[in-house]
């Protein structure tokens, strides 16, 4: 609801045209559409990989299931052990990197889009109405390159390390997810999360006045997640349920009115995964 | 649901209440008794009620956790909501008048309105909330954290303190209609305030209490003023619903109408009510003198900037909620940092939308334009209230601002917006105002071409009494070290 007057009573008129119409005419739709798709290929691409991990069959730790591993070593790798593939997906030099990015990139607009979409729908209707989907494009490729950096460094910490999947390793990513959530810097980064920033008319100025609101909005969201992405290293099988699992709380998280709250609710949820993996490390 | 005496009570203008009258001293001594009831664990003490709209103090008591902070500004439930509170704040105030002065004095006692909508001696705080003491003694009615000046009788000037902007819109919500447009229930401060919200009612808080009290929300309810000013707001929502034409109405979503609210009732119990109950006074055992709020005498005087309703609104087509969002057709291309002086800004129309503009400004199309204030961020609000212009020459009479003029822009709120006290996310604030007639007026009448417009905030500040300009001089003369207020864009956008 905005600006426009509505007359009383003519909030919920029916019609499934109507709705189509109305649905036709958002312009975040193909940035959701486009969500839809990635997640759609995930799901198509890791059941032709490993159609065990992907139903969520099969032994939860046994085959390096690390979401980041899943996406990365998508096209190359089967089983094998975590601290094995993941230097095979960042030592294959320049190339090797070239087919990383897009997979991290895709990684990111499947979990991090969906809490961000209220962002994005700020890009397009406050900017003139012609430059709204080119607004969208600058505010993405920012949002998206932080989460993509974050990825790399991830990544390079792995591989340099040797971690991957494990219960115990599993178990201490979740309990420090769930510490952050109770953190002042949490709740500082959610806060962050909902403020706008006013976008220039055209110009030099409006790119970066999108890109500026990119980066707040993009540093603020790594703030307020990177403890709950950091376990989808570490958490096993399986994979795309544990995916969705996270989207779907930083989603809810992100659009509930309650921020104190729900972050507390979050973070009691990944204490209780937390002692479920510990469990499982001491069995 | 009715009140529990079973008596339909009249609420009356402060003003029209004659020497004599029991009203005003007894909510005096309702008052001072109320303060003498402890914050926390009283619910039916001053200081209590007053935490119910807001407070900046931490609740400790269970019963505190629960009905704090609880007001809902920058929404659609901004009338409903107050209408409640007012009604329960009236019934417990009513309750401590039957203890001290017995069951008529209660059964005879209504809250009065104030009807600074009426302008000139009427926008001024009325006599008895102006001296610190009555008889030697505290008057509980005086209040010193207020605007300076206002205590000693200066007036609101009418673009302040009018309400025929509001009563002109045809429509409850939406951010430029009458009541709000849709937010979520229980939040403070949200960012859909309606024209009523917006002026007078907001204008009114900065106008009484600028930095102090009544322009804070965490303070305002302390004032008792606070109450009559509230009053007022709910009389002009019965007011604009009785205008014929076109016929105007409340929200039917279930959203609005189902929307629970908890408060406390005389007796310290939680009681609720949701909004369909409250859409009549009646059925809440109370009715206004004067729906117009002139209980007698002359009519009040023609507002400063009549506002006609343009043709054809009433044929608007039902419309769902815009999933376009407003089609922005012109920016201000930097921001603008409010002090206390008059700030113009150019908003260019964008080229590619200028044919548009000339359309939608044309009297048959059904479109609006509609000018917004956007991202309005401040530290605390400086108590100024600024009229909004559009293209006003440099040096213009004040029939020439009114011309000109297209709303305000008060802060009131603007605490809540960056750091909100509860569990709520922070937002800019904003303001919405429709345009096309003037834009219309200042194209030839016919339509509107030009390639941008200025806007221009203007300070209004608190005016003498007629003819006794010299006497009040020293008290018109406001500071200007003020907090700053940081607008960050001014928009033109066209309902998509």
């Amino acid at each position: 609801m905005f600006l426009r007057p509505i007359p009383a009573g003519a909030l919920h008129p029916g019609g499934i045209g109507a709705a189509l119409a109305s649905l036709s005419r958002r312009p975040t739709l193909w940035v959701e559409a486009g969500v839809v798709l990635v997640w759609t290929a995930m799901a198509v691409g890791a059941s032709v990989v490993d159609p065990g991990s992907a139903s969520g069959s099969g032994s939860p730790w046994s085959n390096g299931g690390s979401l980041w591993i899943c996406m990365t070593g998508m096209g190359e790798m089967g089983a094998g052990s975590a601290a094995h593939t993941v230097p095979l997906a960042l030592s294959g030099g320049p190339a090797s990197l070239a087919a990383t990015l897009p997979m991290l990139a895709l990684m990111a607009v499947a979990m991090m889009l969906p809490p961000a979409m209220p962002a994005v729908r700020h890009v397009a209707v406050n900017s003139l109405y012609w430059r709204r989907r080119r607004a969208m494009v600058e505010f993405l490729l920012v949002f998206v390159g932080i989460w993509v950096a974050f990825d790399l460094v991830v990544l390079g910490a792995l591989a340099r390390w040797g971690w991957g999947a494990s219960p115990p390793a599993a178990a201490a990513a979740l309990a420090l997810a769930a510490l952050w959530q109770l953190t002042p810097l949490k709740r500082r980064s959610m806060l962050a999360c909902h403020r706008a920033s006013p976008l220039p008319p055209r110009g030099w100025r409006a790119t970066a006045g999108v890109a500026d609101f990119g980066m707040r909005h993009g540093f603020a969201c790594l703030g307020s997640c990177w403890a709950m992405m950091l376990t989808t290293a570490f958490v096993g099988l399986p994979r795309l349920a544990w995916m969705a699992a996270l989207t779907t709380l930083i989603t809810v998280e992100r659009l509930n009115l309650k921020p104190r709250r729900t972050a507390r609710r979050v973070g009691a949820m990944l204490a209780a995964a937390a002692v479920a993996a510990a469990v499982l490390a001491l069995v | 649901m009715n009140n529990s005496s079973g008596v339909l009570h009249v609420r009356r203008e402060v003003r029209s209440l004659g020497p004599g009258d029991q009203t005003l001293p007894r909510y005096a001594d309702a008052i001072a008794e109320m303060q003498k009831g402890a914050e926390e664990t009283d619910p039916i003490s001053w200081l209590f009620q007053a935490a119910m709209h807001g407070t900046e103090n931490k609740p400790t008591s269970k019963l505190a956790q629960e009905f704090w902070n609880k007001c809902n500004h920058g929404s659609w439930y901004f009338v409903s909501w107050h209408r409640m509170y007012v009604y329960f704040f009236e019934e417990i105030v009513r309750s401590y008048i039957v203890k001290l002065h017995g069951q008529q004095a209660g059964d005879e006692w209504a809250l009065p309105y104030w009807n600074y909508c009426r302008g000139g001696e009427f926008a001024s705080i009325p006599d008895a909330f102006r001296p610190e003491t009555v008889g030697g003694k505290t008057n509980p009615l005086f209040v010193k954290q207020r605007r300076p000046g206002i205590n000693q009788g200066l007036q609101m000037p009418g673009t302040m303190t009018e309400s025929n902007r509001a009563l002109a819109r045809p429509h409850f919500i939406g951010t430029a209609e009458f009541g709000g447009g849709e937010a979520p229930p229980n939040e403070q401060f949200w960012r859909q305030g309606g024209v009523l919200e917006q002026t007078p009612h907001n204008s009114v808080h900065g106008g009484v209490g600028g930095s102090g009290w009544m322009g804070n929300i965490l303070q305002a309810a302390k004032d008792p003023i606070f109450w009559l000013h509230h009053a007022n707001i709910d009389r002009i929502w019965s007011q604009w619903l009785a205008q014929p034409q076109p016929k105007r109405e409340n929200p039917s979503s279930p959203k609005w109408t189902g929307q629970h609210f908890k408060f406390l009732n005389a007796e310290g119990k939680p009681a609720s009510l949701d909004c369909e109950e409250v859409t009549g006074t009646e059925k809440l055992g109370y009715k206004y003198d004067a729906l117009d709020g002139v209980p007698s005498g002359p009519p009040p005087p023609p507002s400063p900037s009549p506002v006609p309703i343009p043709e054809g609104e009433a044929a608007v087509p039902a419309s769902v909620d815009p999933p376009t969002g407003p089609k922005f057709v012109g920016l201000s291309e930097k921001k603008v940092t409010l002090t206390g002086e008059p700030e113009a800004i150019p908003v260019e129309i964008d080229e590619r939308s200028r044919d548009e503009v000339r359309e939608a400004s044309r009297k048959a199309d059904p479109r609006h334009l509609y000018l917004n204030i956007e991202d309005i961020e401040g530290e605390e609000n400086p108590g100024t209230v600024y009229g909004i212009y559009v293209n006003l020459p440099k040096g213009a009479d004040e029939e020439t601002k009114a011309k000109h003029h297209v709303g305000n822009v008060s802060f009131f709120g603007i605490e809540l917006a960056g750091k909100p006290v509860d569990d709520e996310h922070p937002h800019n604030m904003r303001v919405s105002v429709e345009v096309g007639e003037l834009l219309r007026v200042l194209g030839g009448g016919e339509h509107f071409a030009e390639e941008q417009i200025y806007v221009t905030f203007c300070p209004l500040t608190l005016e003498a009494p007629e003819g006794k300009e010299e006497e009040y001089a020293h008290l018109t003369a406001e500071p200007k070290d003020e907090a700053p207020i940081h607008i960050g864009r001014v928009s033109l956008a066209i309902d998509a």
